[in-house]
């Protein structure tokens, strides 16, 4: 394959995803620069392992799955909890819009205080809209375990919401 | 639980499940069924998710997906138009090699490797209030399987450099007297500390673990308080 057909393919399969794979990163670190650096770092390694790419419906998942362990190699290890003066709760500035809306903002909030393990397969149900059976696969986990994540995301969000709102 | 008391109990609550009845959906494919449905158009959390995925929807960086293209694009520009200073590398480097001693590996010679690394990124020292986040640094860190332990300052530039032929994280830190450069060299084998002054530079070469940590600041510039901060703040997580 010609330099060009790499670039036109890898525009074509992985570029199309770039917005999702930022977003989840996001989600997942909360912090945009290092949602950056995830992404950047995946594309990197999906442009590397072009060949074995052969559709956009196979590179979904494996990218995704590289996001994710991605973010995992930076937060699993042990290291000392430090307050982070740049994304102080979800008040990223970043996320600022110029449509500002109070609801939005307020579940962003909300957001950020839901613990991983239900935020994490409400991002890919809800945004990028992953089936059940897909997002337990990229968790590693039943498909019954993610519908209870899913509900019970949903209701700890409300709860979150009417506490704090 | 049977399925006759989990949808029940899923519609007197329907946005509630307790253990009792996951237990139960987790090991019933029916009861899945219906549970799915619930998250299907018209259910009773579409009004929600509707707000929900709104907020999710944070701004993308305009060049997200011409990131990679670029550096495809600027490695072969630094491929055939390289500077001076490092065409002048590549050739002593041959010298090296065909004498049998690799540059990079001579202690002697590595401050003069790190001014010159510095004085390539100019920019990088330029007065600016600009502070990142310590999840970056700790990311680039990750990237050559070290991490952070403590505290080390207000950081203000990290990214990751080609070095003597590896990559190596590449630090600002603000002090009060002045940016200081930090540039922590892994599988660098340095036996003792290093300290150099050239006049336009000062800086101290610490070994840390397997390799080495760099700080490098201005003429005369108090360097103790930041290598203290990284001598106990960096270590390999492998």
């Amino acid at each position: 394959m010609s330099e060009a057909q790499r670039h036109t393919q890898f525009e074509s399969i992985v570029g199309a995803l770039a917005p999702d794979l930022f977003r989840y990163a996001y989600w997942l670190s909360r912090d945009r620069q290092l949602a950056e650096d995830v992404v950047q770092e995946t594309m990197i390694r999906a442009y590397k392992s072009l060949d074995q790419l052969r559709d956009a419906k196979s590179a979904k998942h494996w990218l995704f799955t590289i996001v994710r362990r991605e973010h995992a190699r930076t937060f699993e290890r042990k290291r000392l909890e430090l307050v982070d003066i740049d994304t102080p709760g979800m008040m990223d500035d970043a996320l600022a819009t110029p449509d500002f809306n109070h609801d939005v903002e307020a579940v962003r909030e909300a957001l950020g205080d839901l613990e991983t393990d239900y935020r994490e397969p409400l991002v890919l149900q809800i945004l990028l809209g992953h089936s059940v059976k897909e997002i337990a696969e990229l968790l590693e986990l039943g498909e019954g375990a993610v519908l209870t994540r899913l509900f019970r995301a949903r209701k700890k969000l409300k709860v979150i919401l009417e506490t704090k709102h | 639980m049977n399925c006759e008391d989990f949808r029940q109990q899923l519609l007197r609550q329907p946005d509630d499940m307790s253990d009792a009845m996951a237990s139960h959906m987790e090991s019933c494919e029916a009861c899945q069924a219906v549970v799915m449905q619930s998250f299907a158009d018209d259910s009773p959390f579409e009004a929600m998710d509707n707000v929900v995925r709104e907020a999710m929807q944070v701004d993308v960086p305009a060049n997200l997906g011409q990131t990679v293209m670029m550096q495809k694009i600027l490695q072969r520009k630094r491929r055939s138009s390289m500077p001076m200073f490092a065409l002048a590398a590549t050739v002593m480097l041959g010298i090296g090699l065909a004498a049998g001693v690799f540059l990079g590996r001579s202690t002697s010679e590595l401050p003069e490797h790190l001014v010159a690394h510095i004085l390539h990124e100019p920019l990088l020292l330029e007065p600016s209030t600009e502070e990142i986040s310590i999840n970056r640094v700790s990311y680039v860190l990750s990237q050559v399987n070290m991490e952070l332990r403590a505290d080390v300052g207000r950081v203000r530039h990290a990214g990751l450099c080609v070095f003597e032929g590896q990559k190596v994280p590449h630090l600002v830190v603000h002090t009060q007297n002045g940016p200081v450069t930090v540039m922590i060299i892994p599988e660098r084998t340095v036996k003792r500390v290093q300290s150099f002054d050239n006049g336009e530079f000062t800086g101290v070469i610490v070994p840390n673990g397997r390799g080495a940590i760099a700080i490098i600041g201005g003429e005369s510039q108090d360097l103790e308080p930041v290598r203290q901060k990284f001598e106990q703040a960096v270590e390999y997580s492998i």
